[in-house]
């Protein structure tokens, strides 16, 4: 098996072995370089060199009095300067005081013959340098080792000893692979830091903390050992320290200036929760640090256990970002309080502007409605003017007194050809505002009809009958006062012709001094019927006029809903379509009145005669007037009818809502790319848990 | 007790201190301690010196017989000389003046006990080269020797443990480095390749520990130690060069590496 170049061959009392062959095994290859003296001291006898550290060489030697293997720490005779001798007994003697189970032993510090020396636990597994690649592999067992790590740095600050050198390199491992810290080379009593290597540079730049970096050795604390921790942690992680560069000169710049590569971007697989832990032993500042060596071990063993670790806020992430990017972090902010602040206020302004219009519309309308609701009462007045002169000329008085029919038919078609405006002063013979003429007598019954004859009407089976009428009871209430008013009707719907149209009706008295009530002459007004020029240029405005509906014959409603007697959307005279809602039951106060005019209430107020969501009943039939509409309304006097003056939502708001789509448009393009990353970053992070 | 000449630390030095220097029963332990290291050795010197078996094993119990009887020992300054090149030279000179007086029985006195016959005779005599010469024959039994009662202690510590089948199945990895065969070997005891890792390392290191003790006892100062092993290292390996002798060794000597230890 072993074919060795000696002569020997394998004895069988040494397992078949040459016997050369296991000396040569135990002399290895360190006390064959005679380069390097072997020390000479009382008690050791070293046979077998090790490694050489930053102060000394490190042998196996043998322990006479003891008879145990040992190793022994001999400081280098070149390094002999005072700084280097009380740096090398410092660290002799601050391990010699700590019992750990995970702490190299040191069992003598001594000098002999000039030369300084320490001897301690012998382990033989080599140091964690030389396994990274093996503890790399097994995430968990690195994490163990740097959990006992911790825990044995722990132990040491407990005991007022700092390593300040931690790596790779001073970490010894046992046959078994599990880690003792050894070299306390820097390690300094915490009460005596400050006292000897006053502002210089001491430690291995790669592991070595900012504050030691630059030489602040006051500094120096237990957030220096979890910085290291830290360190070795990263170098576990990823296969390389944290900083990495051609001297160490660039390497202490980087150490003091510049933020680790987040160990993910190194290798996507470490879990985001241990990066962070990693990272946060590495912050530059010590007082961000985990506050101990315990905290650390307990913040991985809760890692290990697979539960959260304590996660840091939103607030302390940010602060965290922020000292580690300051200028990207100025850049982020400003973009997003761009967002934050202006965003909202544009939209708020936006709304609010919106808001703004809309209530200045309903407020124009409300003072069209009022406007248009005068002009409407002022031409009623007109009209009732006029139907009172007629009642009182004498062909008519002495016609109904005698019940002349073919004087008062005469009269009846006189008056449909021939208007007698009041105001102007002017007879048209065109153009007159009524439809029809007609007269009854005291008893409701008609007696003259200008649309046919009465023999037509008899014909037609119609009846003579009206005494029902809204218009008729107008007149008698007016007569029984012996008013020579006129009454202006609510609108209905007339049977002869199935229009709908409203009735000024007035009474008729004799002539003698008796003022005898001998009839009611009613003149009717069409739905359409241009009244007080109900006309808006603006064609996205509309001005309607509703009145409250009388009772028919067949329809004893006890309040029957409105009418819309003109409306835009009208072709011709006639039409109506129903309309109800609170606007109207309330402004629509008709009163006993002897003369139209504008009753003591006045004007209504205002939040109650608007609706900033109008629908439009006439949508029904036309349905160009569907939708929302801003809508004014007004009393027509003591009428009961109701002036609605209506403008398109859709059309005011154009343009702010335009406004508002725009802004809105661009804000979302604006943030859309950062959203599309966001949530790239999201999906990424949830496949990889 | 006695006052220990210069406070040599070592079983060796102090067994030759008080083999001379001390009371009875002290001086007779010594000599017996004495007698068990250094029978073989001065056997197979007077072997290569020409003698046979028997009157080699005469001669060495006369030699220490008169060794110890005479008190020679407590002349012996072992501060000043080591103590191997002077029992040489002493066997040396008995050796010329037995063979000119032809002085071999033995004398009377003390018998002396120790095994004057065993396999080991038979073995030592077949591993040495006939034509070697008798210095080199002394060292050599005496390497041989250290490293058997090494490896022999090795293996009483495991049995006791109750661990002889794992020492008998990782003893052959005290000097075979190469890592490879521990996934056949893992497989053989039904552990983890890590775990034959662990265990061979704690086989070599308790091995090496043993070795140093074994050897500290033949030697009267620690320092001296380390030249020792190589001392011991150097009489085994076939000489190109004369071999250095103890005490005659010095780094300058060695040329180089010494032999391969190492499977090919």
């Amino acid at each position: 098996m072993n074919a060795c170049s000696h002569a020997w061959g394998g004895l069988a009392t040494l397992g078949g072995q040459c016997p050369a062959c296991l000396l040569s095994a135990a002399l290895d290859e360190g006390v064959q370089d005679h380069e390097r003296p072997v020390p000479e001291l009382p008690h050791y006898a070293a046979f077998r060199f090790i490694a050489e550290g930053g102060t000394g060489e490190v042998w196996e030697a043998f322990d006479t009095r003891l008879g145990r293997l040992v190793a022994l720490k001999v400081l280098r005779a070149s390094a002999v300067d005072a700084a280097a001798v009380a740096r090398f007994l410092d660290g002799a003697r601050a391990a010699a005081n700590l019992k750990h189970a995970h702490i190299v032993t040191v069992h003598e510090v001594g000098q002999h013959a000039g030369l300084h020396y320490f001897s301690m636990d012998l382990v033989t597994g080599g140091t964690l340098a030389d396994e990274i690649e093996h503890f790399r592999a097994d995430r968990t067992r690195a994490i163990e080792a740097l959990v006992t790590l911790a825990d044995a740095l722990q132990f040491a600050h407990d005991h007022g000893v700092l390593h300040r050198d931690l790596k790779p390199a001073n970490i010894l491992l046992d046959e078994e692979q599990s880690p003792y810290v050894t070299d306390f080379g820097l390690a300094l009593h915490v009460d005596r830091v400050g006292v000897t290597l006053q502002g210089v540079v001491a430690g291995t730049p790669q592991y070595m903390a900012p504050e030691q970096a630059e030489g602040r050795t006051r500094d120096l604390t237990v957030a220096t050992d979890v910085y290291g921790l830290g360190a070795i942690l990263y170098h576990l992680l990823t296969g390389r320290p944290p900083f990495l560069g051609a001297t160490n000169e660039t390497v202490l710049e980087q150490v003091k200036r510049d933020a680790p590569v987040s160990p993910r971007r190194l290798d996507p697989t470490i879990e985001r929760d241990l990066a962070l832990l990693c990272l946060r032993c590495l912050e530059k500042d010590p007082a961000h640090r985990y506050r101990s060596a315990g905290e650390l071990a307990s913040t991985l063993r809760q890692f290990l256990a697979g539960e959260p670790i304590g996660r840091v806020g939103a607030v302390e992430r940010a602060l965290r970002f922020y000292r580690r990017n300051p200028f990207r972090t100025a850049l982020l902010g400003t973009l997003l309080s761009f967002v934050l602040i202006l965003t909202p206020s544009a939209l708020s302004l936006a709304r609010g502007e919106e808001a703004q219009k809309r209530a200045d519309i309903v407020a124009d309308n409300q003072n069209g409605a009022q406007m248009f609701a005068y002009a409407v009462l002022g031409h009623l007045r007109a009209l009732s003017d006029a139907v009172a002169r007629a009642a009182a000329e004498p062909s008519l008085v002495a016609a109904i007194g005698t019940r002349d029919g073919a004087r008062l038919q005469n009269f009846c078609e006189a008056k449909l050809k021939q208007y007698d405006d009041p105001t102007e002063g002017l007879k048209l013979d065109q153009n007159s505002p009524f439809d029809t003429w007609f007269l009854a007598d005291a008893k409701g019954v008609v007696l003259a009809d200008s649309r046919m004859p009465m023999p037509d009407r008899a014909r037609r089976g119609m009846s003579p009958d009206y005494a029902w009428r809204d218009y008729f009871r107008g007149a008698q209430a007016l007569a029984a006062r012996g008013l020579a008013s006129a009454y202006v009707s609510p609108a209905y719907k007339s049977e002869p012709d199935h229009l709908y149209m409203f009735a000024i009706s007035t009474p008729v008295y004799s002539s003698d001094g008796k003022r005898t009530w001998l009839g009611v002459l009613v003149a009717t007004v069409a739905s359409q019927a241009n009244l007080g020029s109900l006309i808006l240029k603006d064609t996205r405005s509309a001005a309607v006029l509703v009145a409250p509906r009388g009772h028919e014959r067949s329809d004893a409603r006890p309040d029957p809903p409105f009418l819309i007697l003109r409306h835009p959307a009208y072709a011709e005279h006639g039409h109506a379509v129903e309309v109800d809602g609170p606007e109207f039951r309330l402004l629509a106060q008709k009163s006993e009145a002897a003369s139209l005019r504008v009753e003591r209430w006045g004007l209504p107020r205002r939040d109650l005669a608007s609706n900033d969501d109008y629908r439009d009943p006439a949508a029904a039939r036309f349905p160009a007037y569907a939708g929302s509409w801003l809508a004014g309304f007004a009393p027509v006097g003591n009428t009961g009818f109701v002036v609605v003056v209506q403008t398109r939502e859709s059309d005011a708001l154009k343009p702010i809502k335009h406004f508002s789509a725009e802004l809105a448009k661009w804000i979302g393009i604006a943030l859309s790319p950062g959203l599309v990353l966001v949530a790239f970053a999201t999906l990424r992070a949830r496949k990889r848990r | 007790m006695s006052q220990l000449n210069g406070g040599f630390p070592s079983t060796q030095s102090r067994a030759v201190f008080l083999a001379g220097h001390g009371d009875v029963q002290e001086r007779r332990r010594a000599q017996d301690a004495l007698c068990r290291q250094y029978w073989l050795p001065l056997h197979f010197f007077a072997r290569r010196r020409g003698y046979s078996k028997d009157k080699a094993n005469d001669l060495t119990q006369g030699f220490l017989e008169r060794l110890f009887n005479k008190n020679d020992l407590a002349c012996v300054d072992l501060g000043r000389q080591s103590f191997r090149p002077w029992l040489r030279r002493s066997f040396s000179n008995y050796l010329s003046n037995a063979r000119d007086h032809e002085l071999a029985l033995c004398q009377g006195g003390q018998a002396l006990h120790v095994p004057c016959d065993g396999p080991e005779f038979e073995n030592y005599d077949a591993l040495i080269a006939q034509d070697a010469a008798p210095d080199v024959a002394f060292e050599q039994t005496r390497s041989l020797q250290v490293l058997e009662r090494t490896f022999g202690a090795l293996r009483a510590e495991w049995a006791r443990k109750g661990r002889t089948r794992w020492f008998d199945a990782l003893q052959e990895f005290v000097t075979y480095e190469d890592e490879r065969p521990y996934e056949k070997l893992a497989r053989a005891l039904g552990a983890a390749e890590g775990t034959i890792r662990a265990e061979v390392n704690k086989l070599r290191r308790r091995y090496r520990e043993l070795l140093c003790g074994e050897v500290a006892r033949g030697t009267s100062r620690p320092e001296e130690l380390a030249g020792e092993l190589q001392n011991l290292l150097l009489v085994l390996i076939p000489k190109p060069a004369p071999v250095p002798l103890v005490g005659e060794w010095s780094a300058a000597s060695a040329t180089g590496r010494v032999g391969s230890k190492r499977a090919q």
